[in-house]
């Protein structure tokens, strides 16, 4: 009746078929994009999530604060620092809450996983065992640290050492020093990240423990006198 | 039937039909070209940038902690180095002038230096205190 001329089937399929095949080339283009764009961000957000945890440490670490104890067996007061090669645990007067008073802080590499970190309110006993209760935190994963602790050699040199002792050696060490070891170079694509901090309070001499016998608490920060007024010149 | 066909709005002849001409198309083509590439394009700059930003982190630590170090070996003389990873070197400068009215002799004095950035010779200048055996 009609003249009418309408799409061959063959023409149909086949501009279906180009259809089809430009529209899954751009997605797999899109997907590979979107994919690899994910991948960068978030690599990106774990890399300044990372940093900002070093910065942290490093912070939390020079300001280490000579927490004394007394032990309730000995009746001995005890300096709380407890440093080994692969675990730390310390006092702070940095916290990263925000609360006020010293908080304790625990470091432990566990080899294939990370750095974990462990944080307590620090009060007037050894906050060993409030540290055993916290779940601890995944701060660095992929990295194992390794800890060193700077002391004075008797010839006035200043060497590392693998541990200290806060209830022998009654102080603190004169610096800390923490080596990020990458656990798997294919994850993280970058050498080992060093953390040195000074410690300060290590020459709050008169702060030493027994000293002040009738002070059950730990704040006796009042009372402790600035050990110098040096101004490190920064840049 | 004839009702349906009826709806349809029917042309006459079919040569009358007339699509995009060839410039039309080319002239769409083109824009819609560029447009995604302009994005592709940001796209790509950003990834970039996210991507060099995640490598610079590492190094500003590194950088931090050389720095730390060598305010610590002025403090105290004679510090075991600990820092394996040689990117960045610390080279102490000449101490600085003596202030020219002093009240008292002190054994410290201050000293400039610089942490050098091997790969890219960038220079990060600081100053610290030396530690004298006497005071002067």
């Amino acid at each position: 009746m009609f003249s009418q001329r309408g799409f061959t089937l063959i023409e149909v399929i086949l501009s279906l078929a180009l259809t089809a095949l430009l529209l899954s080339l751009l997605s797999t283009g899109m997907y590979a994009v979107m994919n690899d764009w994910e991948n960068d961000t978030s690599s990106l957000d774990d890399d300044l999530d990372q940093t900002i945890a070093i910065l942290q440490l490093e912070r939390a670490l020079q300001g280490a604060f000579p927490h004394s104890y007394r032990d309730e067996e000995s009746l001995g007061r005890f300096v709380y620092f407890k440093g080994a090669d692969d675990t730390l645990s310390w006092v702070s007067s940095v916290s990263p809450q925000r609360t006020g008073g010293l908080t304790a802080w625990h470091l432990q590499s566990v080899d294939d996983e990370g750095v974990y970190l462990r944080l307590a309110p620090a009060m007037s006993d050894s906050p060993d065992q409030r540290l055993e209760t916290v779940e601890p935190i995944l701060l660095i994963p992929n990295y194992t640290a390794e800890f060193a602790y700077l002391y004075e050699e008797l010839d006035f040199s200043k060497r590392w050492r693998e541990d200290w002792l806060g209830e022998v050696q009654q102080s603190l060490p004169l610096a800390v020093s923490v080596t990020l070891t990458p656990i798997d170079e294919d994850i993280v694509q970058t050498g080992p990240l060093n953390i040195i901090a000074r410690i300060r309070a290590n020459e709050h001499r008169l702060l030493r423990p027994g000293a002040t016998p009738s002070s059950g608490t730990s704040s006796t920060s009042g009372s402790v006198p600035r050990f110098n007024t040096i101004q490190i010149g920064e840049p | 039937m004839i009702e349906l066909s009826s709806l349809l709005p029917l042309r006459k002849s079919a040569s009358r039909q007339s699509g995009f001409t060839l410039l039309e198309v080319l002239v769409a083509l083109t824009i819609t070209g560029m447009v995604l590439g302009g994005l592709f394009s940001v796209a790509a700059g950003s990834k970039q940038l996210a991507y060099r930003s995640g490598k610079s982190l590492p190094v500003a630590i590194q950088a931090r902690a050389t720095f730390n170090f060598a305010l610590l070996q002025n403090e105290y003389r004679d510090v075991e180095e600990i820092i394996e990873d040689d990117r960045f070197r610390i080279r102490g400068n000449d101490p600085l002038a003596a202030v020219p009215r002093k009240t008292q002799p002190q054994n410290l004095r201050l000293q400039s230096f610089e942490v050098i950035d091997t790969e890219t010779d960038r220079v990060i200048e600081g100053t610290r205190w030396n530690l004298l055996e006497l005071e002067e």
